[in-house]
Protein backbone atom coordinates (compact mmCIF):
# COMPACT_ATOMS: atom_id res chain seq x y z
CA UNK A 1 0.00 0.00 0.00
CA UNK A 2 1.08 3.50 -1.20
CA UNK A 3 2.29 5.66 2.08
CA UNK A 4 1.10 9.35 1.50
CA UNK A 5 3.97 11.49 1.78
CA UNK A 6 4.09 14.59 4.53
CA UNK A 7 3.48 17.86 2.52
CA UNK A 8 4.86 21.13 4.28
CA UNK A 9 5.39 24.58 3.41
CA UNK A 10 7.56 27.01 3.38
CA UNK A 11 7.60 30.51 4.69
CA UNK A 12 9.05 33.50 4.28
CA UNK A 13 9.00 35.95 7.71
CA UNK A 14 9.95 39.33 7.46
CA UNK A 15 11.32 40.89 10.89
CA UNK A 16 10.75 44.69 11.85
CA UNK A 17 11.88 45.37 14.78
CA UNK A 18 11.51 49.51 16.44
CA UNK A 19 15.69 49.43 17.15
CA UNK A 20 17.06 49.27 13.47
CA UNK A 21 20.36 48.32 15.08
CA UNK A 22 18.65 45.85 17.56
CA UNK A 23 20.64 42.28 17.78
CA UNK A 24 19.05 39.21 16.80
CA UNK A 25 19.80 36.21 16.46
CA UNK A 26 18.45 32.71 15.62
CA UNK A 27 18.50 31.30 19.23
CA UNK A 28 15.93 34.25 19.93
CA UNK A 29 13.98 33.91 16.90
CA UNK A 30 13.56 30.10 17.26
CA UNK A 31 12.51 30.19 20.77
CA UNK A 32 10.21 33.14 20.79
CA UNK A 33 8.33 31.06 17.26
CA UNK A 34 8.22 28.30 19.62
CA UNK A 35 6.86 29.95 22.26
CA UNK A 36 4.00 31.52 20.64
CA UNK A 37 2.95 27.70 18.74
CA UNK A 38 3.36 26.02 22.60
CA UNK A 39 1.01 29.19 24.27
CA UNK A 40 -1.50 28.76 21.72
CA UNK A 41 -1.80 25.22 21.22
CA UNK A 42 0.41 23.67 23.47
CA UNK A 43 2.50 20.64 23.23
CA UNK A 44 0.53 18.29 20.74
CA UNK A 45 0.43 21.62 17.97
CA UNK A 46 4.25 21.97 18.56
CA UNK A 47 4.51 18.56 17.76
CA UNK A 48 1.46 18.62 14.80
CA UNK A 49 3.35 21.76 13.35
CA UNK A 50 6.37 20.36 12.58
CA UNK A 51 8.42 23.09 12.58
CA UNK A 52 11.85 23.95 11.89
CA UNK A 53 13.80 27.44 11.02
CA UNK A 54 15.60 26.87 8.06
CA UNK A 55 17.69 29.91 6.87
CA UNK A 56 17.93 32.96 9.33
CA UNK A 57 19.43 36.04 8.05
CA UNK A 58 20.85 38.72 10.46
CA UNK A 59 21.37 41.14 8.68
CA UNK A 60 18.56 41.18 6.11
CA UNK A 61 16.12 40.50 8.78
CA UNK A 62 14.10 37.15 7.45
CA UNK A 63 14.22 34.23 7.94
CA UNK A 64 12.66 30.88 6.36
CA UNK A 65 10.15 28.39 8.11
CA UNK A 66 9.09 25.28 7.44
CA UNK A 67 5.86 23.75 8.85
CA UNK A 68 3.30 21.44 8.22
CA UNK A 69 0.78 22.30 5.30
CA UNK A 70 -2.20 21.80 8.00
CA UNK A 71 -0.58 23.68 10.37
CA UNK A 72 -0.45 26.63 7.78
CA UNK A 73 -2.98 28.49 9.52
CA UNK A 74 -2.73 27.79 12.98
CA UNK A 75 1.15 28.53 12.60
CA UNK A 76 0.02 32.36 11.15
CA UNK A 77 -1.95 32.64 14.35
CA UNK A 78 0.93 32.16 16.28
CA UNK A 79 3.69 34.15 14.43
CA UNK A 80 1.07 37.42 14.60
CA UNK A 81 0.30 36.75 18.40
CA UNK A 82 4.41 37.66 18.76
CA UNK A 83 5.19 41.26 19.62
CA UNK A 84 8.83 40.86 21.34
CA UNK A 85 12.09 39.77 20.24
CA UNK A 86 14.56 39.93 22.77
CA UNK A 87 13.20 42.56 24.49
CA UNK A 88 12.98 44.54 21.49
CA UNK A 89 9.61 45.46 20.41
CA UNK A 90 9.32 43.35 17.20
CA UNK A 91 6.89 42.93 13.90
CA UNK A 92 6.52 39.62 12.64
CA UNK A 93 5.10 38.86 9.17
CA UNK A 94 4.76 36.04 6.54
CA UNK A 95 5.60 38.12 3.12
CA UNK A 96 5.49 34.48 1.34
CA UNK A 97 4.32 30.48 1.29
CA UNK A 98 5.14 28.81 -0.75
CA UNK A 99 5.06 24.68 -1.19
CA UNK A 100 8.31 23.71 -2.54
CA UNK A 101 12.16 25.22 -1.35
CA UNK A 102 12.97 26.42 -4.42
CA UNK A 103 9.72 28.73 -4.51
CA UNK A 104 10.87 30.25 -1.37
CA UNK A 105 14.85 30.73 -2.55
CA UNK A 106 13.22 32.80 -5.75
CA UNK A 107 11.12 34.80 -3.14
CA UNK A 108 14.01 35.40 -0.81
CA UNK A 109 16.31 36.42 -4.08
CA UNK A 110 13.47 39.05 -4.84
CA UNK A 111 13.32 40.30 -1.37
CA UNK A 112 16.76 41.08 -1.47
CA UNK A 113 17.03 42.93 -4.74
CA UNK A 114 13.84 44.56 -3.45
CA UNK A 115 15.75 45.70 -0.36
CA UNK A 116 18.43 46.91 -2.35
CA UNK A 117 16.80 49.17 -4.59
CA UNK A 118 15.02 51.00 -1.84
CA UNK A 119 17.94 50.91 0.16
CA UNK A 120 16.22 50.05 3.24
CA UNK A 121 17.93 48.29 5.87
CA UNK A 122 14.96 46.10 7.24
CA UNK B 1 -8.59 38.55 -6.75
CA UNK B 2 -9.50 39.23 -2.48
CA UNK B 3 -9.40 43.06 -1.90
CA UNK B 4 -7.65 43.35 1.57
CA UNK B 5 -9.49 45.30 4.09
CA UNK B 6 -7.99 46.59 7.54
CA UNK B 7 -10.86 49.37 9.10
CA UNK B 8 -9.35 50.28 12.29
CA UNK B 9 -5.83 51.73 12.83
CA UNK B 10 -5.29 54.16 15.52
CA UNK B 11 -1.79 55.54 14.96
CA UNK B 12 -1.75 58.93 16.05
CA UNK B 13 1.51 60.31 14.89
CA UNK B 14 2.07 61.60 11.56
CA UNK B 15 5.69 60.10 10.81
CA UNK B 16 4.06 56.53 12.02
CA UNK B 17 1.02 57.02 9.87
CA UNK B 18 3.77 57.87 6.75
CA UNK B 19 6.19 55.15 7.74
CA UNK B 20 2.97 52.55 7.93
CA UNK B 21 1.84 53.28 4.41
CA UNK B 22 4.34 51.48 3.22
CA UNK B 23 4.18 48.58 5.43
CA UNK B 24 0.33 48.29 4.75
CA UNK B 25 1.12 48.44 1.20
CA UNK B 26 3.88 45.52 1.82
CA UNK B 27 1.12 43.53 3.37
CA UNK B 28 -1.09 43.50 0.68
CA UNK B 29 -3.88 45.78 1.65
CA UNK B 30 -5.95 47.88 -0.52
CA UNK B 31 -7.86 49.59 1.66
CA UNK B 32 -7.13 51.00 4.86
CA UNK B 33 -9.25 52.90 8.05
CA UNK B 34 -7.41 55.48 9.62
CA UNK B 35 -9.55 57.18 12.67
CA UNK B 36 -9.17 60.50 12.65
CA UNK B 37 -10.38 63.00 15.75
CA UNK B 38 -13.87 64.30 15.26
CA UNK B 39 -12.51 67.68 14.84
CA UNK B 40 -10.11 67.07 12.24
CA UNK B 41 -10.61 69.53 8.90
CA UNK B 42 -11.42 67.62 6.00
CA UNK B 43 -8.94 69.27 3.96
CA UNK B 44 -6.00 67.14 6.25
CA UNK B 45 -8.44 64.04 5.70
CA UNK B 46 -7.81 64.94 1.96
CA UNK B 47 -4.25 65.34 2.45
CA UNK B 48 -3.96 61.72 4.21
CA UNK B 49 -5.87 59.85 1.53
CA UNK B 50 -3.79 61.99 -1.31
CA UNK B 51 -0.63 60.47 0.30
CA UNK B 52 -2.27 56.95 0.59
CA UNK B 53 -2.77 56.84 -2.93
CA UNK B 54 0.97 57.30 -3.79
CA UNK B 55 1.50 53.71 -2.29
CA UNK B 56 -2.02 52.51 -4.43
CA UNK B 57 -3.97 52.37 -0.95
CA UNK B 58 -7.54 53.02 -0.66
CA UNK B 59 -7.89 55.08 2.62
CA UNK B 60 -11.26 55.61 4.57
CA UNK B 61 -11.77 58.37 6.80
CA UNK B 62 -13.14 56.96 10.14
CA UNK B 63 -14.39 58.29 13.83
CA UNK B 64 -14.76 56.08 16.59
CA UNK B 65 -17.55 57.38 19.27
CA UNK B 66 -17.83 56.79 22.85
CA UNK B 67 -20.73 58.25 24.18
CA UNK B 68 -22.08 58.22 27.72
CA UNK B 69 -25.82 58.47 27.09
CA UNK B 70 -28.34 58.73 24.45
CA UNK B 71 -28.39 62.32 24.05
CA UNK B 72 -24.65 62.32 23.22
CA UNK B 73 -24.42 59.70 20.54
CA UNK B 74 -27.16 61.07 18.03
CA UNK B 75 -26.14 64.57 18.41
CA UNK B 76 -22.40 62.95 17.35
CA UNK B 77 -23.81 60.77 14.43
CA UNK B 78 -26.05 64.01 13.37
CA UNK B 79 -23.03 66.04 13.29
CA UNK B 80 -20.20 63.89 11.91
CA UNK B 81 -22.05 61.44 9.62
CA UNK B 82 -21.96 63.51 6.60
CA UNK B 83 -18.01 63.83 7.18
CA UNK B 84 -16.74 60.45 7.82
CA UNK B 85 -16.78 57.36 5.55
CA UNK B 86 -17.02 55.00 8.51
CA UNK B 87 -18.63 55.38 11.90
CA UNK B 88 -17.48 53.28 14.96
CA UNK B 89 -19.19 52.95 18.31
CA UNK B 90 -18.02 51.45 21.35
CA UNK B 91 -20.32 50.47 23.74
CA UNK B 92 -20.11 51.30 27.41
CA UNK B 93 -23.14 49.95 28.60
CA UNK B 94 -26.23 47.73 27.08
CA UNK B 95 -28.21 50.76 27.11
CA UNK B 96 -26.16 52.50 24.15
CA UNK B 97 -25.30 49.71 22.58
CA UNK B 98 -29.02 48.92 21.27
CA UNK B 99 -29.45 52.04 20.55
CA UNK B 100 -26.54 52.33 18.30
CA UNK B 101 -27.27 48.72 16.76
CA UNK B 102 -30.92 50.33 15.90
CA UNK B 103 -29.46 53.12 13.98
CA UNK B 104 -28.33 52.95 10.39
CA UNK B 105 -25.90 55.46 10.67
CA UNK B 106 -23.69 53.27 13.10
CA UNK B 107 -21.67 50.69 10.47
CA UNK B 108 -19.91 49.15 13.27
CA UNK B 109 -20.67 48.30 17.18
CA UNK B 110 -17.53 47.26 19.51
CA UNK B 111 -17.26 46.56 22.76
CA UNK B 112 -14.53 47.49 24.75
CA UNK B 113 -12.67 44.71 27.93
CA UNK B 114 -14.03 46.45 30.73
CA UNK B 115 -16.82 44.54 30.43
CA UNK B 116 -19.36 47.08 31.16
CA UNK B 117 -21.55 46.33 28.19
CA UNK B 118 -21.93 42.53 26.49
CA UNK B 119 -22.71 41.83 23.19
CA UNK B 120 -26.54 39.25 23.27
CA UNK B 121 -28.47 37.46 21.20
CA UNK B 122 -31.10 40.95 21.89
CA UNK B 123 -28.38 43.31 20.80
CA UNK B 124 -27.31 41.54 17.74
CA UNK B 125 -30.76 40.71 16.75
CA UNK B 126 -31.27 44.43 15.81
CA UNK B 127 -28.07 45.21 14.93
CA UNK B 128 -28.38 47.33 11.55
CA UNK B 129 -24.29 47.51 11.38
CA UNK B 130 -21.47 45.26 11.50
CA UNK B 131 -19.49 43.43 14.65
CA UNK B 132 -15.94 45.12 14.99
CA UNK B 133 -13.67 42.65 16.92
CA UNK B 134 -10.03 44.40 17.24
CA UNK B 135 -7.15 41.82 17.58
CA UNK B 136 -5.10 44.75 19.32
CA UNK B 137 -6.75 43.41 22.52
CA UNK B 138 -5.52 39.79 21.81
CA UNK B 139 -2.14 40.74 20.52
CA UNK B 140 -1.06 42.93 23.22
CA UNK B 141 -3.73 41.70 26.14
CA UNK B 142 -4.38 43.74 29.48
CA UNK B 143 -5.79 40.56 31.33
CA UNK B 144 -5.36 36.85 30.58
CA UNK B 145 -5.24 35.75 27.13
CA UNK B 146 -7.67 33.12 27.58
CA UNK B 147 -10.57 35.66 29.37
CA UNK B 148 -9.92 37.83 26.05
CA UNK B 149 -10.59 34.88 23.92
CA UNK B 150 -13.18 33.30 25.25
CA UNK B 151 -14.98 36.97 24.99
CA UNK B 152 -14.20 37.10 20.93
CA UNK B 153 -15.41 33.04 20.54
CA UNK B 154 -18.45 34.02 22.56
CA UNK B 155 -19.10 37.30 20.05
CA UNK B 156 -18.71 35.33 16.99
CA UNK B 157 -20.77 32.77 17.86
CA UNK B 158 -23.59 35.17 18.69
CA UNK B 159 -23.05 37.08 15.68
CA UNK B 160 -22.47 33.69 13.44
CA UNK B 161 -26.32 32.73 15.06
CA UNK B 162 -28.26 36.15 14.31
CA UNK B 163 -26.46 35.92 10.59
CA UNK B 164 -24.73 39.66 11.75
CA UNK B 165 -21.59 40.65 9.60
CA UNK B 166 -18.15 40.70 11.22
CA UNK B 167 -15.30 42.84 10.84
CA UNK B 168 -11.86 41.86 11.83
CA UNK B 169 -9.98 44.61 12.52
CA UNK B 170 -5.96 45.06 13.86
CA UNK B 171 -7.15 48.05 15.71
CA UNK B 172 -3.43 49.66 15.77
CA UNK B 173 -2.09 52.06 18.25
CA UNK B 174 1.54 51.68 16.67
CA UNK B 175 3.35 50.19 13.76
CA UNK B 176 4.10 47.25 14.81
CA UNK B 177 0.69 46.10 16.01
CA UNK B 178 -0.30 46.35 12.30
CA UNK B 179 -0.92 42.50 10.95
CA UNK B 180 -1.08 41.00 7.82
CA UNK B 181 -4.62 39.95 6.37
CA UNK B 182 -3.76 36.24 6.19
CA UNK B 183 -2.87 36.78 9.69
CA UNK B 184 -5.68 38.38 11.15
CA UNK B 185 -7.93 36.10 9.16
CA UNK B 186 -6.14 32.92 10.83
CA UNK B 187 -6.70 34.23 14.39
CA UNK B 188 -9.89 34.71 13.66
CA UNK B 189 -10.09 31.39 12.92
CA UNK B 190 -9.82 30.87 16.94
CA UNK B 191 -12.66 32.34 17.41
CA UNK B 192 -14.11 29.31 15.33
CA UNK B 193 -15.05 31.16 11.80
CA UNK B 194 -14.66 29.12 9.53
CA UNK B 195 -11.77 29.19 6.99
CA UNK B 196 -14.20 31.42 4.20
CA UNK B 197 -15.64 33.71 6.76
CA UNK B 198 -12.33 34.66 8.27
CA UNK B 199 -11.42 35.62 5.03
CA UNK B 200 -14.71 37.64 4.07
CA UNK B 201 -14.16 39.44 7.38
CA UNK B 202 -10.98 40.69 6.26
CA UNK B 203 -11.92 41.56 3.01
CA UNK B 204 -15.63 41.40 1.22
CA UNK B 205 -17.46 42.71 3.86
CA UNK B 206 -14.98 45.86 5.16
CA UNK B 207 -15.42 46.53 1.46
CA UNK B 208 -19.07 46.37 0.98
CA UNK B 209 -19.36 49.13 4.59
CA UNK B 210 -17.01 51.46 2.76
CA UNK B 211 -18.59 51.51 -0.33
CA UNK B 212 -21.78 51.85 0.62
CA UNK B 213 -20.89 54.72 2.42
CA UNK B 214 -19.56 56.34 -0.28
CA UNK B 215 -22.43 55.67 -2.36
CA UNK B 216 -24.49 57.56 0.12
CA UNK B 217 -22.18 60.45 0.93
CA UNK B 218 -22.00 61.34 -2.73
CA UNK B 219 -24.02 63.82 -3.98
CA UNK B 220 -25.83 61.67 -6.74
CA UNK B 221 -27.37 59.78 -3.61
CA UNK B 222 -30.74 60.77 -2.78
CA UNK B 223 -32.03 57.75 -0.85
CA UNK B 224 -32.32 53.95 -0.61
CA UNK B 225 -32.51 53.03 -4.16
CA UNK B 226 -32.63 56.71 -5.25
CA UNK B 227 -30.07 58.36 -6.83
CA UNK B 228 -29.37 61.33 -9.92
CA UNK B 229 -28.54 60.06 -12.84
CA UNK B 230 -26.54 62.25 -14.73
Amino acid sequence: MPLKRESFRYLLLKIITKNINAELNREKLQSALLNSILNLFGETGLVESKFKLLIFNKEKKFAVVKCAKNFINNFRAAVALITNLNNEEALIFIAKVSGTIKGIKKAVLSFQSFNKKNGSSQ
Amino acid sequence: MRKYCDLHLKLENEKEIFEAAKLIKEMGFKVVGLTFQPTTSIIKIKEFKKFFQEFNIDLASRVDLKPKNKIELLSTLKKLRRKFEIISVECDSNKIAVIAARDRRVDLISFPLNFKAKFTHSIAHVLIGALEINLVDLIMPKTSRTVILNKFIHEAFIAKFNKVPIVISSGATNLFLIRAPREMAAISLLFKLEPLEALNSVSTIPLSIVERNRIKLSRFYIGEGIKIVE
